[in-house]
């Protein structure tokens, strides 16, 4: 009992240190240049596929 | 009774030796432990955060991607080039394979960029950046420059152009060169005359002029600082204007510009490369066998095409002709490669266009399951463009925590997604409220809005994203530039929100001035003399990305300032007045009630009246005015000729229907309508005006808030383009007003 009581509060504990600390809200997946470089790559790539979706909703607008 | 006193042994008395209390304490011992392991993973936390500031410190300190490394190729590196399987497209591999032995890139930028780990298109299952910390530094070529064995050697820019590599891996392709202008089309501009219209000429990005007619439909442009129509056309004068349009064999648009739907006819285009639509369906059903992947190219002609390709298809030059073609379009010509030396991304990048922004009227309204499919679309958009604008903000994270200036392209760009979702959802949003009874106005108002977030919205996203010219420059370096009297440029500048001055009435009008962004929005500044003070107003504008299309509200609700309450209480069309004569709308009839009224509002708006309106007022002030014999007519002079054909006291064959501003769509002051006049003068009221041009309204009476100036009769030297723009203007601000007879036209920006 008091082993599962301590468990339970030492999680707790350690949750809310993790999140005051801020390594939840701030974990940025770009930490490189080479990941900067892979992510303006991806967006630049993907608004490819946005214009693409707009081509196809003019068209269907007749 | 005595108080209990606390005590321990009181404590075990009551309780005895109870568990409950034991288990305080050893929770305490816990606590504290937790406490101690708390201690212990912040100092962990700590060290890895400082761990990892070291790393990006060390990258920056990498050799650029240019120099050679030795690092070995990654596991993934895909094979050589694959034969495509698209055999019926003349510019195919087969086309490009003879340009693969003919140079390398020019100078110490000749090796590829190998900082993707997938070859051809877009890959999917490529791995998270997370994943690839193991890859190699970008320049994944042996020292001696040349590419390794297996991976195809690419050629350099075609000859006039130069490559401009940044650290992302992405290089500029920047040619040199006059553009050469296609001539006007006479026939078009004659058959505009012709029917009535009103040739107009506006710039293309390239710098080219483009032509279009102007019918008259109805309403005035207003407005110092930001220009409203007074009131929009009519259905029924939309249609007016495009049958028109096609009986002068042009081709009629409508256009959503100042918070209104305008028609207007342009010069059917002989276009130069085909749709690219017809292409990319053709591919889509190559590709549906799967394993396939679709892919953008270029043709021998510099147009975009679709090809199904192999997924390990290996593109390996862009098409000279697409450099010359994008050159020519006023574009720089981006490419990048993968690991492989393979092009990835080749795309032609420039600054959208609000001018080419049009539709032809949908021919019908969709129904339920249309609209259905296409709310879905829309739905898509929405999720796909937040996706990129948390993507965008991340990378502009990263440049923060490195220092770079960068920083501010990115966030730009990430608010330019967000404000493209907010777009969408406003279109979303429409399409729901009027769903059951949708309009063909309707239509043409959301298609309109989809054209603008395709060929505006979007482009100028790819372009602050990876674009070296100076307008990005500026963004991210902070630093400003002066748009004069270009309402163009400022248009331009507040979509990507770039630090311009804009001066929209010359150097004695009002100023506006775009300082930069803060907490993702653009900040606009404006000031305007209004008396003998000068009133001000910020604005922190939320969705600038789509540039102003009404200032009522894509402006106006974002700001605060004694303007914005002038404004708030006159509307955008306020602005004028004079001290202890009048404000506003009453300047239309008090600044011609007496000499001694007609010379303070000289002396206030200077030469922001038009001439016919100046001249009317010199003379009333110097009393040489034909009508200062009579009092009793003193406020109706000079009499502005908008008014002649409403106040309904002349004959109807009076009016000359060129001499009448159409445009002028408001009702005449009530005095105005006083017995008496018409008798009087027996409708020869137009002195001392001088004739107009036949071609469209040459006078227009001061206005209130149009700066008095009027939208085709533009003062000496200024000249209009695009409508109503004003020619560029050096911009002196802060100098006493003079006339802008003197003033030079400056054709381009960078010279002001």
């Amino acid at each position: 009992m008091m082993n599962v009581k301590s468990a339970f509060m030492l999680l707790v504990a350690l949750s809310s240190l993790v999140f005051m600390s801020g390594c939840v809200g701030n974990d940025s997946p770009v930490k490189t240049q080479e990941q900067a470089s892979e992510a303006v790559d991806d967006i630049a790539t993907d608004v490819e596929g946005l214009q693409n979706t707009l081509d196809d909703i003019d068209t269907d607008l007749g | 009774m005595q108080p209990a006193r606390f005590s321990w042994n009181h404590v075990n008395f009551i309780y005895g030796p109870n568990p409950k209390f034991t288990m305080l304490n050893k929770a305490a011992k816990n606590i504290f432990i937790l406490f101690a392991a708390a201690v212990l993973i912040l100092s962990v936390s700590f060290a890895q955060s400082d761990e990892g500031e070291l790393k990006e410190g060390s990258i920056e300190q990498a050799p650029p991607p240019s120099e050679p490394s030795n690092d070995p190729a990654p596991e993934n590196s895909e094979p050589p080039p694959q034969e495509t399987i698209d055999s019926d497209e003349g510019q195919d591999a087969s086309g490009e394979e003879q340009h693969d032995e003919t140079g390398t890139i020019d100078g110490s930028e000749g090796t590829p960029d190998s900082s993707d780990a997938e070859t051809g298109g877009h890959d999917e299952n490529a791995p998270l950046p997370e994943e690839n910390q193991n890859r190699p530094p970008e320049g994944n070529f042996p020292p001696d420059g040349q590419p390794p064995q297996g991976q195809p050697e690419h050629r350099g820019p075609p000859p006039g152009c130069r490559e401009e590599r940044d650290e992302t891996g992405f290089v500029r392709v920047v040619c040199e060169g006059v553009v050469s202008c296609p001539p006007l089309p006479k026939d078009g501009i004659d058959a505009c005359r012709n029917g009535g219209g009103v040739p107009q000429f506006s710039k293309s990005p390239n710098g080219c002029e483009t032509f279009y007619c102007q019918f008259e439909q109805g309403g005035q442009l207003q407005g110092q600082l930001f220009k409203k129509y007074d009131q929009c056309p009519s259905r029924e004068q939309i249609d007016t204007t495009l049958k028109s349009c096609e009986s002068s064999g042009l081709k009629g648009v409508v256009r959503q510009e100042n918070g209104c739907g305008v028609a207007s006819c342009i010069q059917q285009q002989q276009n130069t490369c085909p749709g690219t639509q017809e292409s990319r369906a053709r591919a889509e059903n190559e590709c549906s066998s799967g394993g396939l992947n679709i892919m953008k190219d270029f043709d021998q002609n510099g147009c975009i095409f679709y090809r199904c390709t192999q997924q390990n298809y290996c593109r390996q030059n862009v098409e000279d002709a697409a450099y010359g073609k994008c050159h020519q379009d006023g574009g720089e010509m981006i490419v990048k490669r993968d690991n492989n030396g393979c092009v990835r991304f080749a795309e032609c990048v420039r600054a959208g266009d609000a001018n080419d922004v049009y539709v032809e009227r949908p021919s019908g309204v969709p129904d339920s399951t249309e609209v259905l499919s296409i709310a879905f679309k829309l739905e898509k958009l929405v999720v796909e463009l937040d996706k990129l604008s948390k993507q965008a903000d991340d990378v502009a994270d990263y440049y923060k925590s490195t220092g770079s200036k960068d920083e501010n392209r990115f966030r730009r760009v990430a608010d330019m997604f967000e404000s493209a979702k907010g777009s969408v959802q406003d279109i979303k949003d429409k399409m729901k409220e009027r769903l059951d009874d949708l309009t063909i106005e309707d239509m043409t108002e959301i298609k309109h809005d989809i054209k603008y977030l395709k060929d505006v919205a979007i482009k100028d996203i790819v372009y602050v994203m990876l674009s070296s010219s100076d307008e990005v420059d500026n963004i991210v370096s902070g630093t400003g530039s002066d748009c004069g009297t270009d309402e163009r440029c400022f248009d331009k500048a507040i979509r990507i929100c770039s630090p311009v001055k804009f001066l929209p009435e010359g150097r004695s009008g009002p100023a506006v001035e775009i300082t930069g962004l803060e907490d993702n929005k653009c900040i606009l500044q404006a000031t305007m003399a209004q008396g003998s003070e000068s009133l001000s107003m910020t604005c922190r504008i939320e969705k600038y990305s789509l540039g102003i299309r009404d200032p009522e509200t894509d402006v106006l609700p974002y700001c605060e300032g004694p303007l914005y309450e002038m404004m708030k209480q006159e509307g955008v069309q306020a602005g004028g007045a004079v001290e202890g004569v009048c404000q506003g709308e009453d300047c239309k009839q008090a600044c011609f009630e007496n000499a001694e009224n007609a010379k303070k509002c000289l002396d206030t708006f200077g030469d922001r009246l038009p001439p016919e309106a100046r001249q009317g007022l010199t003379a009333l002030a110097e009393g040489r005015s034909q009508f200062q014999y009579n009092n009793q007519y003193d406020q109706y002079q000079p009499i502005p000729q908008d008014y002649r054909s409403d106040q309904g006291t002349a004959r109807d064959d009076e009016f000359r229907s060129d001499l009448q501003d159409q445009q002028f769509g408001r009702p005449p002051p009530e005095n105005f309508r006083q017995p008496g006049f018409n008798d009087e003068f027996g409708g020869n009221y137009r002195e001392p005006f001088r004739p107009v041009d036949s071609r469209g309204p040459g006078m227009q009476y001061p206005v209130q808030g149009d700066n008095f100036r009027p939208i085709n009769n533009p003062a000496p030297g200024q000249g209009f383009e695009g409508g109503n723009f004003g020619q560029p203007q050096p911009p002196i601000v802060g100098e006493p007003s003079q006339p802008a007879v003197s003033e030079p036209v400056i054709e381009e920006q960078g010279d002001i």
